[in-house]
């Protein structure tokens, strides 16, 4: 059961690591992050249920308020970059200064 | 090892391949509330109530709101295209990422089916028989993790100003950086 579930969790986080270098759409690799925070969460419920402990699934609610927190900034970031090279390729987004 | 919950996982790689793989990014997205409410699935089989209604809420409603909302205000169509640099760069990843499956996954069934906790643990802590539930959840939180509890909302005011200052209209943002260069001064004057 919990080996089954931490290598589900690899394998989600393995395709959210494989989506964040092989992807050059700025939103796509930030949804890629989403699916990687998502494994993350899988395995912490995993061992939480597996040891019978409480934690784990604290720890997943704190996740879940940094990931809103990160795709309110990431996403505001996103915009202020289309607003300045009308494009979200991070390719064509090479220069640091707005 | 229960059937349903390997159809589960199956659905949950399937989908999380479509995140990365779909071309255009409104599908992505959508692949991605699919793989977050099956997520949500895998949570409510491992009694992890709450946080499947949660998952749900937050993560699938709230946060995948605003990407979509992004996605459709800024009117992206296209992901852009794989290269060909690009598809032997994400082969030599893909081989990579798979050796890492491989090296946790034997790991995992090795090692970890006799994991058992060390030393003592707070009582406080026992997942008890209605665990994952609102009640102990909230115990738990407002006990032991009060610190951490707080912290978070600081977390979220920071994101919640960074959000604002980075989308104001860079027009607004020069004059409100001037006003500051004007206040500044009048303060200089005045001493």
């Amino acid at each position: 059961m919990l080996s089954h579930y931490l290598i589900l969790s690899a394998i989600v986080f393995a395709i959210g690591v494989f989506g964040v270098l092989l992807r050059r759409n700025a939103i796509i690799v930030m949804m890629s992050i989403e699916l990687m925070l998502n494994a993350v969460n899988l395995g912490f419920v995993a061992v939480s249920n597996h040891l019978g402990v409480i934690d784990g699934q604290i720890f997943v609610i704190f996740i879940m308020a940094v990931a809103a927190a990160e795709a309110a900034v990431g996403l505001a970031i996103i915009i202020a970059v289309f607003r300045n090279y009308y494009s979200v390729e991070t390719d064509e987004v090479s220069s640091l200064a707005l | 090892m229960s059937f349903f919950a390997i159809i589960l996982s199956a659905f949950t790689v399937f989908t999380a391949l479509g995140v990365v793989l779909s071309r255009r990014p409104l599908n992505s997205a959508l692949w991605l509330v699919a793989t977050l409410f099956l997520v949500a699935g895998h949570f409510a089989y491992l009694d992890a109530h709450f946080l499947a209604v949660i998952q749900v809420m937050l993560y699938a409603g709230a946060i995948m709101v605003l990407v979509i909302f992004v996605i459709m205000l800024l009117g992206i169509r296209d992901g852009g295209e794989f290269d060909k640099v690009a598809l032997y760069k994400g082969l030599a990843v893909g081989l990579v990422l798979a050796g890492f499956v491989v090296i946790v996954g034997g790991a995992a069934l090795r090692e970890l089916e006799g994991l058992e906790l060390v030393g003592s643990t707070r009582p406080s802590s026992i997942l008890t028989a209605s665990g994952g539930g609102v009640k102990q959840i909230g115990q738990s939180m407002f006990t032991d993790f009060l610190l951490p509890f707080e912290l978070t909302s600081i977390l979220l005011l920071a994101a919640i100003v960074g959000a604002v200052v980075l989308t104001l209209e860079p027009k607004r943002l020069l004059s409100a950086g001037r006003g500051l260069e004007a206040k500044r001064r009048a303060a200089g004057a005045e001493s």
